[in-house]
């Protein structure tokens, strides 16, 4: 005979079903506004280290691009260094520098 | 009654264990907050160096003279580097070392995380190295310098050492300029490596910057070549040549022999690496001629048509006696030059002001450092004239008594060449050039330069030095080289050094050639070099023809 019970609140019956509902409807409002500023958390932070991890390797590719201009800059200074060339004129093609008597001058006349 | 004690009990068991909760997570959050947030960081913050390259250096017209290309290290951490010998075999055989090597030096650093097992692989040998997938075998990348040119522009471009640092040269002297400070920073990285967010930058990396040359390729080679045949023709211990632009005082080539390949040093630091054009000095002989008859014009008592008797071919003077090739008789100023007699030239000064000599010599830079930029300069020896009696001045006016390098002298005459104004020297390109400063009135200058034309007259010593098609001036030289017991007369210092076009020179050649065997007179060894770098330079700045 000393059981509490528990009594739940009860609207008084006398106040309009329509507040309830606006009541209602603003919670849900506020919990689904709630929840997709949640979801959209996670897909912004997603998003950034996708992003992120794509910037990474665009900069690695960048350094890769580097290496290779260099690697080939070399490489083309070898094809056409100077000893090189001289060689390649005098042996295979069989070219020389002309004497001064084999020049001929061209004046740029205005 | 009995029903309340139980639902007590519950209740309370339900608060003791809530309560352990609650102390287990106080006493995560505070007592081993520290120890579990290092241990977070451990896994995820890393500090990640940002590279920085080593700046190239390129000649006047960019093409490139020292490249950094990328090599990878391979390094092991003899802690957890515990290969089995199948393995092992492969790694040498990668590399190229013996499995003997790699033992030793796993024993030898038994304590050590880190060794080195060899550097600077090309990365496609490290690739392999990685693709065997060996743990406590690891790579870093470094880089490591090219020189296109190699023996040809050694001297002036220099070598830089293993860590990358300059060590001679240019890229010793613009080391901080042209190498970077690599960058810090830190970042996080996810359960797979990843890195998922930069969190700060620690230090800042500073790129290495390009250094542009004043030197031309093209005439750098052509003077590397005809020095070479000309030192290997005559069998001489070395040579220089130096190739000057008059007006803007840049060093379009510097070139001696011997030279190294600087790709594939030689194990020894022996006389090869020197940049002799700076480094060695010598007695100039009668190249120095034309700054004694400067000074004569300058001081109002001469004339270009002075005449000086020189008869009967010798003098005395001192205790010591002075003679030339021949007996010229009487002779003017231009005719000094041109026959080079040492005779005129000594009386010369011997009637001039000696305090001014040195003046003037040390205004046209001889007796100190050029300040070109290029580390390890020789300033040269000019004594100071409270020591010149007579004899020493007379020896001075033909070019004994001092001693000065390839490149003073180069820039003596570039100083003539140019009306009188000396230019700073550099080896940068320069789009600006300086001020300059006067050391001679300008009519004085002028009239040498034209006096110096008649030395490669017929009559001149310097015939061998003319030019198809251009008009030239410039001054022979054959000096004894001083010995440990004075002049044994039978080593020389050849050299010719020349301007063109003579009536608005642009460009100043420097030949000295050390030690000739066979032919000796600086008009026989060293003018016809002369003749093939500056036809050359001429022709390949696009100077037309007088």
């Amino acid at each position: 005979m000393n059981t509490r019970v528990l009594a739940l609140k009860r609207y008084p019956s006398g106040s309009s079903s329509a507040r309830w509902v606006l009541n209602r409807l603003t919670l849900g409002l506020l919990v689904s506004g709630l929840l997709l500023s949640a979801f959209g958390i996670v897909y912004v932070k997603d998003l950034n280290r996708r992003l992120f991890i794509q910037y990474q390797q665009l900069q690695q590719e960048q350094a890769t691009a580097m290496n290779d201009w260099s690697k080939l800059l070399l490489e083309q200074s070898t094809w056409a260094a100077q000893a090189r060339v001289q060689q390649v004129a005098e042996d295979r093609l069989g070219m020389y520098s002309p004497s001064t008597k084999e020049i001929i001058l061209v004046k740029n006349v205005r | 009654m009995r029903t309340f004690i139980r639902l007590y009990i519950i209740w309370a068991l339900l608060i003791l264990i809530l309560a352990g909760l609650i102390w287990r997570l106080i006493d995560l959050s505070v007592n081993d907050r520290t120890f579990l947030l290092k241990q977070s960081q451990a896994r995820i913050l890393r500090k990640i160096s940002i590279p920085a390259y080593r700046g190239m250096i390129k000649d006047r017209l960019g093409s490139p003279l020292a490249i950094s290309t990328p090599v990878d290290s391979v390094w092991i951490n003899p802690q957890s580097f515990k290969p089995t010998s199948i393995e092992l075999q492969q790694i040498a055989t990668i590399l190229g070392i013996s499995t003997v090597s790699i033992h030793k030096t796993i024993q030898t650093s038994r304590d050590r995380q880190f060794i080195y097992l060899k550097r600077g692989n090309p990365p496609d040998i490290a690739d392999q190295i990685k693709l065997l997938n060996i743990p406590g075998i690891y790579t870093q990348r470094e880089y490591r310098r090219y020189y296109p040119e190699s023996e040809v522009a050694a001297h002036v471009v220099g070598i830089t050492n293993v860590d990358d640092q300059g060590q001679e040269g240019l890229e010793l002297a613009y080391n901080a300029w042209l190498g970077g400070t690599p960058g810090l920073k830190e970042v996080l990285k996810d359960r797979l490596g990843h890195i998922i967010a930069n969190l700060e930058l620690l230090q800042k990396p500073k790129q290495g910057k390009d250094l542009t040359l004043s030197i031309d390729h093209r005439i750098q080679y052509l003077a590397y070549s005809v020095l070479k045949q000309t030192v290997t023709q005559y069998h001489a211990q070395a040579g220089s040549i130096v190739v000057l632009d008059v007006k803007t005082g840049e060093i379009i080539a510097m070139v001696n022999q011997p030279s190294y390949n600087p790709n594939n040093r030689p194990k020894n630091h022996d006389d090869r690496y020197r940049n002799r054009a700076v480094t060695d000095s010598f007695e100039p002989g009668s190249v120095i001629k034309p700054f004694t008859i400067a000074l004569a014009l300058n001081s109002g008592k001469y004339t270009a048509e002075t005449t000086i008797d020189t008869n009967p071919g010798w003098m005395k003077i001192g205790g010591y006696r002075i003679r030339d090739d021949l007996n010229y008789g009487v002779v003017n100023l231009t005719q000094l030059l041109q026959k080079s007699s040492n005779i005129a030239a000594a009386k010369v000064l011997l009637s001039l002001d000696p305090t001014q000599y040195f003046n003037l010599l040390s205004d046209l830079g001889f007796g100190q450092r050029t300040e070109s930029g290029f580390p390890g300069e020789e300033s040269g020896r000019l004594v100071l004239p409270p020591k010149w009696v007579p004899s020493v001045i007379a020896t001075l006016a033909y070019g004994y008594g001092i001693s000065v390098t390839a490149l003073q002298l180069a820039h003596g005459y570039a100083t003539l060449a140019n009306g009188g104004i000396s230019m700073p020297m550099t080896f940068l390109k320069v789009d600006h050039p300086p001020e300059g400063k006067r050391v001679l009135p300008e009519k004085v200058a002028n009239s040498i330069v034209k006096m110096l034309q008649m030395v490669l007259q017929s009559g001149g010593t310097g015939t061998q030095a003319r030019i198809p098609g251009y008009t030239v001036a410039g001054k022979t030289g054959t000096a004894y080289i001083a010995g440990p017991n004075g002049y044994d007369k039978l080593h020389y210092m050849s050299s010719f050094i020349g301007m063109a076009p003579a009536e608005n020179p642009q460009i100043v050649v420097a030949v000295v050639i050390r030690d000739p065997r066979g032919e000796h007179f600086g008009g026989l060894v060293a003018a016809p070099a002369f003749a093939k770098v500056m036809g050359g330079a001429l022709r390949l700045l696009d100077i037309p023809p007088s």
